[in-house]
C-alpha cells in the first residue's frame, strides 16, 4: 500500500486547485471573564486543499484557541467559518461531532492514546464514530500502521512504545479516516529532535500525496518545512488568506 | 465528486455500535481487572446478602413451618369438662366415663388421626410402687399412669430400652408397665432384658421398657405407665382426670377440632373440651415477616454501599480519563456516547457483582442450611433477576459521573493532559 490509497477520502480527491477546505471570516473568539479575553480578533484564513500550512506564534498568541474552532472542538464568539464546504456556524452538538468524526484528523503534541488498547485498537478508534465495520476498521488500522512503519509493533500498547512511535500511532489515528483536514498540534513538542524529525518527514510525505495538513507550532524549525506560514499575535492571524 | 463540491448539504454521522459500545466497556473494564473486581465487590456483597436473605428467609420459613407441623400445629387434647370446671373439687358419684372404652380406635377411625389415645393418673393414697428386691425403698415421687398405646405413641415417647406396651397387652390387660427416666432412676431399674418387676400395692409389673423423653407430655417420665385396662381393672380411678391426646397430620388440627368430641361422645359432646392450637398461619406469616425485613434492610444497605463504590470508583474513572474523553470526543463522539459508555461500565460492573452475589448468595443458604440440617429452599423468582439487581445497581450508579463525563468539553479535556 502507498500513502496515495490514504489520500482525503471524506474530501474525496482533490478536485482542483484552491479548493477551499478551511474558509474563515471574522472569527472571534472571546471569553468570559473579568475583562472578557479576547483570544481571537476578526480572524481571516483561507486554507485550500492540498495545502500544508504552519500557524506560528509565541505562547498566548492564541494558537491554541485557534486550533479548537478549527478543530470544531470550540465554538467561535461571531464570524463564519466554513469546513470543507460545511458551514459550521450555530450546528448542534450531534452535527458538529458528526464533521468532526470524518472531515478531521488530530495529532497532539501528548499523543492522546488509550493508554490500555493497543497500537491497531487505537487507530481503529479514528473509525469508531463512524458507520465502519469493524473488520474494515482493522484492516484499515493495520495498513495505515504499515504506511507509518510500526507493521511490527501493532499489538503493542502505548506504554510500550517510544515517544517517535506513539506519534506514528497518532498520526495513523489521523489518517485512518482519510480527513479533508489534519490538525497537528506541537507534534514533535514531546519529541527529541531525531525522533520530531523523522516525524516531520512523514508528514512532509503524506503531505506530498494530496493530505491538507496544518501544524500549528511555535517553533520556527518545524514551521519552515510548510508551504506556508500564518502568523499569529494577540488573536490576530496575520496572511491568513493569500490573495 | 465530493457533495460539497457538487453545491449539495452533505450529512456526517457520528454513530456507535451496541457491539461496539459493549467492547469499548468491556476494554476499560478489563484493563484493570484487580480494580474492577474490588468496585463491583460492593455490589457483590449487596446482592449476595439479598440472595442470602431471601433463601435463608424462605428455607427458615420451611423450618418454621416444619416445627409448628411437628409438634404445636400436630397436637390436639381432649378434657373432661366436669373435671377441668371443677378442678380441686371431688367428682361427683355416679358421674359416667367421660371417654369411652374404646376413645383410642373411635379417634384413629377420624381421618387425619396419627395416633390417639387416652392417659390418667392413677391416684391412690395407698400405692405403693417398690421392687420386691428392696422392699424398703419406698420413692415418694413415683407417680402411675395409666396410658393407652396410641397415647404413648401420640405423645411420643422416646424410648430408652426395651419396648412399649402394645394394644395386644391393652386388649389382654397384661401387667405390663414401661418406667419414665427418672421413675427408673428411683427404682434403680436400668435394664429390662432381665424383665424386672415392680411391685405397686400386691400386684408384680413386669418391666418391658425404660423411655427417655417425651415431647408432649413431660410429665410421664416420672411415672410409671401402665396399659389403660390394665389400670382400669386393677385400681379404682375414682378421683382420676382423664385425659385424650391425639396427633394428627400437618394440617388437620382443626378439623379433628371440630370432629373429635362427637366421635368421642355423641350423645353429649358438650361435656368434652377439645383444645387445638391455634391456626399457625398468622403467627407464621409475623414471623416471616419481621425476619425478613431486617435482612432485606440489611441487603438494601449492603447495595446502597455497593452502589456508592461503583459511583465513587466511576467518577474517579472519569476524572483520570479526562484525556480519553477529549480525544473520543475530538474523534466524533457525542455527548451520549461518552455518557453510554461510562454507563455500559458500571452497569457491567454492576451486572459482574450481581452474577457473583447470586452465586456467593446461593452457596452461604446452601452451607447455612447443610449447618443447621435443613432444607435449602430458594425461590427462582427472585434468584434468577438478583443479577439485574446488580445491573440496575451499577447503572444508576453510573449515572451522575456518566453525566459528569458527558459534561467535559472537549477542548478542556484535552489541555487536562
Amino acid at each position: 500500500m502507498t500513502t496515495a490509497d490514504v489520500s482525503p477520502g471524506a474530501g474525496d480527491v482533490v478536485v482542483a486547485a484552491r479548493t477551499p477546505v478551511v474558509e474563515m471570516s471574522g472569527v472571534t473568539k472571546t471569553y468570559r471573564a473579568i475583562p472578557p479575553v479576547n483570544a481571537l480578533r476578526e480572524c481571516e484564513l483561507r486554507i485550500d486543499r492540498g495545502e500544508y500550512v504552519a500557524i506560528m506564534g509565541p505562547s498566548g498568541s492564541g494558537k491554541s484557541t485557534l486550533l479548537n474552532v478549527l478543530g470544531l472542538l470550540d465554538e467561535p464568539s461571531t464570524g463564519e467559518y466554513r469546513l470543507d464546504g460545511q458551514a459550521t456556524s450555530g450546528l448542534s452538538e450531534r452535527d458538529r461531532s458528526g464533521l468532526r468524526a470524518y472531515l478531521i484528523g488530530f495529532v497532539f503534541q501528548a499523543f492522546h492514546l488509550v493508554g490500555y488498547r493497543s497500537a491497531v485498537e487505537n487507530v481503529e478508534t479514528g473509525l469508531l464514530y463512524q458507520k465502519v465495520k469493524r473488520k474494515v476498521r482493522q484492516q484499515r488500522a493495520i495498513e495505515v500502521l504499515e504506511q507509518v512503519g510500526l507493521a511490527d509493533r501493532m499489538w503493542a500498547t502505548p506504554t510500550q512504545m517510544s515517544g517517535g512511535e506513539r506519534q506514528r500511532v497518532a498520526l495513523a489515528r489521523a489518517l485512518v479516516r482519510r480527513p479533508a483536514l489534519v490538525l497537528c498540534d506541537e507534534p514533535t513538542g514531546n519529541l527529541d529532535t531525531a525522533t520530531g524529525t523523522q516525524v516531520l518527514k512523514l508528514i512532509d510525505e503524506l503531505h506530498r500525496e494530496g493530505l491538507t495538513v496544518v501544524v500549528i507550532t511555535h517553533d520556527r524549525e518545524v514551521g519552515q518545512r510548510a508551504e506556508r506560514i500564518v502568523e499569529i499575535r494577540d488573536g490576530i492571524v496575520h496572511n491568513g488568506v493569500v490573495t | 465528486m465530493s457533495d460539497a463540491a457538487a453545491g449539495r448539504p452533505r450529512k456526517f454521522r457520528s454513530t456507535l455500535s451496541l457491539r461496539d459500545l459493549i467492547s469499548e466497556a468491556a476494554a476499560a473494564i478489563t484493563r484493570r481487572p484487580g480494580r474492577s473486581l474490588l468496585t463491583a465487590l460492593g455490589t457483590v456483597v449487596g446482592v449476595g446478602a439479598f440472595v442470602a436473605t431471601t433463601g435463608l428467609a424462605s428455607t427458615a420459613k420451611a423450618q418454621v413451618s416444619e416445627r409448628f407441623d411437628a409438634l404445636s400445629a400436630t397436637e390436639v387434647r381432649v378434657l373432661d369438662r366436669q373435671r377441668t370446671s371443677n378442678f380441686g373439687v371431688e367428682q361427683a358419684e355416679g358421674v359416667d366415663h367421660p371417654f369411652p372404652a374404646d376413645a383410642q380406635q373411635r379417634l384413629e377411625r377420624l381421618n387425619g388421626v396419627e395416633h390417639a389415645g387416652l392417659y390418667w393418673e392413677v391416684e391412690d393414697p395407698d400405692l405403693d410402687v417398690r421392687l420386691l428386691a428392696t422392699p424398703s425403698r419406698r420413692p415418694q415421687s413415683v407417680q402411675v399412669m395409666g396410658v393407652s398405646p396410641g397415647a404413648l405413641l401420640a405423645a411420643r415417647a422416646d424410648l430408652r430400652t426395651g419396648r412399649l406396651f402394645d394394644d395386644f397387652a391393652e386388649s389382654r390387660s397384661e401387667r405390663v408397665v414401661v418406667l419414665g427416666r427418672v421413675a427408673a432412676e428411683q427404682l434403680g431399674i436400668t435394664r429390662v432384658d432381665n424383665q424386672p418387676a415392680i411391685f405397686i400395692g400386691d400386684r408384680p409389673y413386669i418391666v418391658v421398657g425404660i423411655i427417655d423423653a417425651v415431647a408432649r407430655a413431660p410429665e410421664l417420665v416420672q411415672s410409671v405407665m401402665m396399659p389403660a385396662s390394665t389400670a382400669t381393672a386393677d385400681f379404682l380411678n375414682e378421683e382420676a382426670t382423664y385425659k385424650v391426646l391425639i396427633e394428627v397430620a400437618p394440617g388437620a388440627a382443626q378439623l379433628i377440632e371440630s370432629q373429635a368430641a362427637m366421635a368421642l361422645r355423641p350423645q353429649d359432646p358438650d361435656r368434652l373440651e377439645v383444645l387445638a392450637p391455634p391456626d399457625p398461619g398468622a403467627l407464621k406469616d409475623e414471623i416471616e415477616s419481621d425476619i425478613t425485613g431486617l435482612l432485606y434492610g440489611l441487603a438494601g444497605l449492603a447495595l446502597l454501599v455497593g452502589m456508592i463504590g461503583i459511583a465513587n470508583t466511576t467518577l474517579v474513572a472519569v476524572l483520570e480519563r479526562r484525556s480519553e474523553i477529549g480525544v473520543r470526543r475530538a474523534l466524533g463522539a457525542r455527548r451520549r456516547h461518552i455518557a453510554s459508555q461510562f454507563l455500559t461500565e458500571s452497569a457491567t460492573l454492576g451486572t459482574l457483582g450481581g452474577i457473583l452475589g447470586t452465586s456467593l448468595g446461593i452457596l452461604v443458604v446452601v452451607f447455612v442450611s447443610a449447618q443447621r440440617d435443613w432444607t435449602t429452599t430458594l425461590d427462582p423468582r427472585l434468584t434468577i433477576p438478583a443479577p439485574i439487581i446488580g445491573a440496575v445497581t451499577g447503572l444508576l450508579a453510573g449515572l451522575q459521573p456518566s453525566w459528569r463525563a458527558a459534561r467535559i468539553t472537549p477542548a478542556t479535556a484535552l489541555r487536562s493532559d
